[in-house]
């Protein structure tokens, strides 16, 4: 998880210590102005510093548009992070310039507004009415946020939960919990506050509330790793509700980037010709994003090497997308690997130099990639080393039942013998008796006492009539 | 001499001669009582006239006037003139002639022959000819006797395995109950040919009173006779029973626990992995061992791993551990299948793969290293399809990298017929277990707990049938029932 939240001044010097794990030098296709208009709240200065941060051909420009951002809010620590790492990257621009005098003038109305806010609330807290309380809270909470305080906007937001009256409320105060969580890509928060109004009937505007639960949810599993979970919820979006519902955590184009990834990664070609290419609602999510669409449409129709080259050359963006990034790494080797065994499923058996020149890059064979495969179990074949063959594994039905009959009938009866010893040797007081073991044996005195007699009588009486049932079903 | 002739005599050994059964059982038991009992003056008389004594009766028709004969030859002293190696061949000659019948009568006196053999004769013979006896005694094999532990002692400890192996094979079901220390006189069915070994074995004192460690010695020695012969496979059945011994009280005793480091490390030889518990092991147990054998267990778990360097440490880190439980050999040879275990299981990557390349992917575990030069693995890997380790076929080419191991299917293909033949033994063996357990039913039945626990059943059953008449269990639920909760809690 990230850390927590960018208030600790800590955090703020690690900020521009770390490099990002990501560098992307490619010129990516997108456009920063009309990719932020997509989104609103927090997460546009999220976007920004992210490319900033790991995209070399358009950090400045990104942490230009971050510094306005910061700005333009009243977060100071995120003005001072985007401000640091523009100067480390171009310290000659207008923006590089430290603007103290922003500075002190929003700490000062943060300040002021944090006394304000919680006077105000402490007065309806005394007058004790439900409502103002509650709201009281909410716009507390959202102060915070806006601020950057994200603990203390949690516990605002969470304290709003006890005067709730109506179902928008609930729904309310999820939306902000959800918010924060996501701040913090603190995935399973996000899911267990989506999961609590995912189910709230509201009347008007369910659908509006469906489509931002479905996208929150799917972007939370994805975080999560639980990439089939996550491309189902998101293939349930519904296309007609506006953007504007859900675009503080995705856009659709995102929506539909996500959902056919990893509809990609974890779908067969017959699922992902019914419920993506075929599924009038997703179509709607997929004119955004022509790329993914013909991606999975020649995986669909068995051009892996061209549904491959088509992600490869769109990766640029992808890893400058802020839930994506992490994952981009293993939805890809997935999607490759379900190419892999795709192509090698109608053939009993393929040469390594054909593999090479489909999914081979120019100076490393696929045959380390193969051995991997194979060696988890997602690729049913063997490796000819002599011939440079990859062969598949075709097991002999009769050899196969023939071995499982033998060793069906021969652990069967290893047991009915291994159970008969067993009834003889109890008959007989055979049994390891775990008190006389015991050092001092003072514990053997009660042989004769009633429980051990009653144990034994349960021993040998329950286990020869075990053994005679199982003698009767054969 | 006279005296003597009178004594041995005294009994016609052929059933024939006898109007009806119970005459010869009569006849037989007051004959081998007269014998067993001889006087002093008797018993000199026989040991000074060896030869003659012998040529009184025959062996294989009265086995129990000739039991007694070659007993006291056998422990007293003998004149001179006769060399004692005669004696030893007829002992010899009676031991695989002896009717398995008439011995009944004399059982005690027949154990504690069989008990000393190993004082009398070379190890080697003596292992022979217990393991004929105790087959002759009981062709099945299937009840376990004292003398199955005195051979089992006597085979490992002098290294005679071979000869030991038909008693070691056979599959011990039965135990007799030594619950009242028998009577040849008061035994009943000695003569009866149709009987069950396990009744007469214990009837006629054929074997000496049996304890569990008895058993679990056995069976631990069983394991160690096919260890030192590298025969995984019926090492771990007998470790299995030792492991899975039944238990009173949660206690395990500590030859189960050796037996349970044992089986983990014979499980790695043969299986490659880690073996699994029987079904019949309780989940306490199986924390118990688990518990007592950390350094066992994590050698198992590495096993499985590429980590040839972390096993190589651990089995460094706990030298002193193998070397107290004695299990320092059997780890040597685990280290050494290692690497074998990665090469058989390059057949689940490759179908054809070179030398070269299986010196790369694997390591050995006692250097933790990959083989120094090609010519070690083409030795290797040879030596394992040798030995049928390893199902595949080696290609020896000009060099290493030409040289190729092609892997063939784990299992052969079977005929139909031998198909049918194996499916029909397993049938047939299913058969006759079925069969052995209606025997142990009915014989469980009969017994006096059975008994005494149908007593209590039926007694119970009166009770609760009296207290339905009172009504008791319907009063309770008119009444608040939340003093059945209160109660309970």
């Amino acid at each position: 998880m990230a850390a927590p939240a960018s208030t600790q001044p800590s955090s703020e010097a690690q900020t521009y210590a770390k490099t990002p794990d990501v560098i992307v030098s490619d010129l990516p296709k997108l456009d920063i102005d009309l990719y932020i208009q997509n989104y609103v709240g927090r997460t546009r200065y999220e976007r920004l510093i992210l490319i900033g941060r790991c995209c070399v051909p358009l950090r400045v420009e990104a942490l230009k548009a971050a510094v306005a951002e910061a700005k333009s809010g009243s977060d100071v620590t995120r003005y001072k992070d985007a401000w640091q790492l523009l100067r480390s990257v171009a310290p000659d621009e207008p923006e590089a310039k430290r603007d103290d005098e922003w500075i002190e003038s929003t700490e000062l109305a943060n300040r002021t507004e944090t006394t304000r806010l919680e006077t105000e609330l402490k007065g309806y807290r005394n007058n004790l009415i439900k409502e103002s309380i509650r709201m009281g809270n909410e716009d507390l909470g959202k102060h915070f946020e806006s601020i950057g305080k994200l603990t203390e906007a949690t516990d605002a937001y969470n304290k709003m939960r006890h005067d709730v009256s109506t179902t928008k409320h609930i729904f309310d105060c999820g939306m902000h919990l959800a918010s924060v969580a996501f701040q913090r890509h603190d995935w399973a928060t996000v899911l267990s506050n989506v999961g609590k109004i995912a189910n709230i009937q509201t009347g008007d505007d369910e659908q509006a509330q469906q489509a931002y639960t479905k996208v929150a949810s799917g972007v939370a599993l994805m975080g999560l790793g639980n990439y089939y979970d996550a491309a189902n919820t998101l293939l349930h979006t519904n296309p007609n509700v506006s953007p504007t519902e859900y675009n503080t955590v995705a856009s659709p184009n995102d929506v539909a980037i996500y959902g056919g990834l990893l509809a990609l990664a974890t779908m067969d070609r017959k699922a992902l010709q019914a419920r993506i290419l075929d599924n009038q609602s997703f179509r709607m999510f997929l004119e955004h994003e022509p790329h993914i669409r013909k991606a999975i449409s020649l995986f669909v129709n068995g051009r892996y090497s061209n549904c491959l080259t088509i992600l490869e050359g769109v990766k640029a963006d992808y890893l400058l997308d802020i839930y994506l990034q992490p994952h981009i790494p293993t939805i890809y080797s997935r999607i490759r690997e379900k190419c892999i065994v795709q192509y090698f499923i109608p053939f009993s058996c393929v040469t390594l130099d054909s593999l090479d020149a489909a999914f081979g890059t120019p100076n490393q064979s696929v045959e380390l990639e193969l051995i991997r495969m194979i060696r988890d179990g997602s690729l049913r074949a063997r490796i000819d080393a002599k011939s440079k063959l990859l062969v598949a594994v075709s097991p002999d039905p009769r050899l196969v039942v023939q071995t499982n009959a033998l060793a069906v009938a021969r652990k069967y009866e290893q047991e009915a013998k291994e159970r008969l010893r067993r009834v003889n040797l109890i008959v007989a007081g055979l049994e390891v008796s775990g008190t006389k073991k015991q050092p001092g044996g003072g514990v053997g005195g009660g042989v004769g006492g009633p429980e051990v007699e009653e144990a034994w009588y349960e021993d040998i009486t329950q286990l020869p009539s075990q053994g005679a049932e199982r003698v009767q079903e054969s | 001499m006279d005296e003597v002739k009178r004594i041995f005599l005294d009994f016609s050994p052929s059933p024939a001669s006898y109007p009806s059964t119970k005459s010869y059982d009569a006849a037989a038991k007051s004959y081998a009582a007269s014998v067993t009992k001889l006087s002093s003056d008797v018993q000199t008389a026989i040991q000074r006239n060896p030869i003659e004594a012998l040529q009184l009766v025959d062996p294989s028709t009265n086995s129990i006037g000739y039991l007694s004969i070659i007993d006291t030859l056998l422990r007293g002293s003998v004149p001179e003139s006769t060399p004692r190696s005669l004696l030893l061949d007829e002992a010899v000659r009676f031991l695989l002639k002896f009717d398995p019948i008439q011995i009944r009568y004399v059982g005690s006196l027949f154990r504690s022959l069989l008990e000393d053999l190993g004082s009398f004769f070379s190890p080697l013979v003596a292992v022979e000819l217990l393991a004929n006896a105790i087959l002759r005694i009981d062709p099945s094999g299937s009840v376990f006797t004292s003398t199955h532990l005195v051979m089992a002692k006597l085979a490992y400890d002098t290294n005679c395995i071979e000869p030991a192996l038909k008693v070691l094979d056979a599959d011990i079901l039965f135990y007799p109950r030594n619950t009242h220390p028998a009577r040849p006189e008061n035994a009943k069915n000695l003569y009866d040919t149709e009987v069950e070994p396990y009744v007469y074995i214990a009837s006629a004192s054929l074997t000496d009173a049996i304890k569990s460690t008895s058993i679990l010695e056995y069976h631990l020695l069983q394991a160690m006779a096919y260890i030192s012969r590298k025969d995984w496979p019926k090492a771990q059945v007998a470790l299995e029973r030792v492991i899975g011994h039944p238990i009173k009280d949660k206690g395990v005793s500590k030859i189960m626990v050796d037996g349970y480091k044992k089986w983990l490390l014979v499980g790695l030889l043969r299986e490659g992995r880690p073996p699994s518990f029987p079904s019949y092991i309780t989940n306490a147990t199986k924390s118990t061992y688990n518990g007592l054998s950390e350094a066992y267990n994590n050698i198992a778990t590495l096993f499985t791993t590429d980590g040839a360097s972390a096993l190589k440490e651990e089995f460094e880190k706990g030298r002193p551990t193998w070397e107290e439980d004695s299990n320092l050999t059997l780890l040597e040879e685990a280290l050494v299948s290692y690497q074998k275990w990665q090469v058989i299981n390059l057949r689940r990557i490759y179908h054809q793969v070179s030398i070269s390349q299986i010196r790369q992917t694997t390591l050995s575990a006692q250097t933790a290293e990959t083989l120094k030069d090609d010519g070690e693995v083409l030795q290797l890997v040879s030596d394992m399809i040798d030995s049928g380790m390893l199902k595949g076929k080696l290609q020896v080419g000009l060099t290493a990298g030409e040289s190729y191991v092609t892997f063939h299917e784990e299992h052969d293909l079977m005929t139909e017929a031998d198909f049918a033949r194996e499916v029909a033994r397993s049938h047939a063996s299913i058969e006759t277990l079925t069969k052995q357990y209606r025997v142990t039913n009915e014989r469980l039945s009969s017994t006096k707990d059975y008994a005494r626990h149908l007593v209590r059943e039926q007694k119970r059953m009166d009770k609760d049938i009296a207290d339905a008449g009172v009504g008791f269990d319907t009063h309770i639920e008119d009444e608040d029932l939340m003093t059945g909760v209160l109660g309970g809690a």
